[in-house]
């Protein structure tokens, strides 16, 4: 098993919960199979950063990884 | 006085870039160069500070000009009507000491970074969505924006589905002004490694820190 600390922006953010949670998943578990278990996995703007580098879907976080999920703006 | 011998490119002259104009104008920065080949559309007047209604349809980069010598004469406004691309960015930015990504297309912020990294200059970068916004500052040669957003990623981010409401350019264009005041008068600051989330619904900024490699496949 590995514990992820993740970090939740805008509307990502779980109700009653905030925006910062632990999450524990199987050794080898995809960033995309993380995003399914929070409901996010078919958001069209969605970022995660691992560790502050931007990753992919496929990215599988190791132990004690720390993530960012949130909405990239390119608007001006 | 280092401001006020300070030449500033603001890339954008739209929202963000407006209220950066009239902010860096207001401190005094000696030269702006305003970079836009838009005009005002009726769209434009809910955020747009340098927009009124007899500017429909005029340039944004003369609106902007006028403005800057309305505020301040010992600021000199250098109007640059084109969009900016890879063939004449650099020939924009050549003399300044910094420049403001003001733009609404993430494939034209990446156009600006590769440029301010070919002329040595550093980028304050601010995009905004809905009540989102975000701001880092790219060193040359970073790479930060490219980092972030991928050079093959999309061309728009959340704002397609957010619009961009009034109060958020204003946040983030003082943010982004502060920074590059920081950066042409010595400082550092946290944004050297961090990018910073502006999420005016919940009232929360929160630091993050970035890294410019990629991972390990």
């Amino acid at each position: 098993m590995i514990s992820l600390t993740v970090h939740l922006y805008g509307k990502f953010k779980r109700p009653g919960t905030g925006g910062d949670m632990r999450m524990e998943a199987e050794a080898g578990t995809s960033v995309g199979e993380l995003m399914d278990r929070l409901g996010l996995r078919g958001e069209v703007y969605r970022m995660v950063l691992v560790n502050g580098i931007r990753v992919g879907d496929g990215h599988r976080p190791a132990d004690g990884d720390e993530l960012h999920v949130f909405q990239p703006v390119g608007g001006g | 006085m280092k401001l006020l011998r300070a030449r500033v490119a603001v890339v954008g002259a739209g929202g963000l870039g407006g209220l950066a104009v009239e902010l860096l104008a207001r401190a005094g920065t000696g030269e702006l160069v305003i970079v836009d080949g838009d005009r005002f559309g009726e769209d434009n007047l809910n955020r747009q500070i340098l927009c009124r209604i007899e500017d429909i349809g005029a340039p944004k980069t003369e609106a902007a000009a006028r403005r800057v010598r309305e505020i301040n004469p010992a600021v000199t406004p250098i109007p640059r009507r084109v969009f900016l691309d890879d063939d004449n960015a650099d020939g924009i930015l050549q003399g300044c000491d910094a420049a403001l990504d003001a733009l609404d297309h993430i494939g034209a912020r990446l156009a600006l970074e590769r440029a301010c990294a070919r002329v040595g200059i550093p980028l304050v970068h601010g995009s905004i969505g809905g009540l989102l916004g975000e701001v880092a500052v790219s060193a040359p040669g970073s790479g930060r924006l490219e980092a972030l957003f991928g050079a093959d990623g999309p061309a728009r981010g959340a704002e397609v589905e957010l619009g961009t409401p009034t109060p958020t350019p204003a946040a983030v264009a003082a943010l982004q002004v502060s920074e590059t005041v920081r950066l042409l008068t010595g400082g550092g600051g946290p944004l050297a490694e961090n990018l910073l989330i502006c999420d005016l619904d919940a009232l929360v900024f929160p630091l993050v820190r970035l890294k410019n490699r990629e991972p390990e496949p």
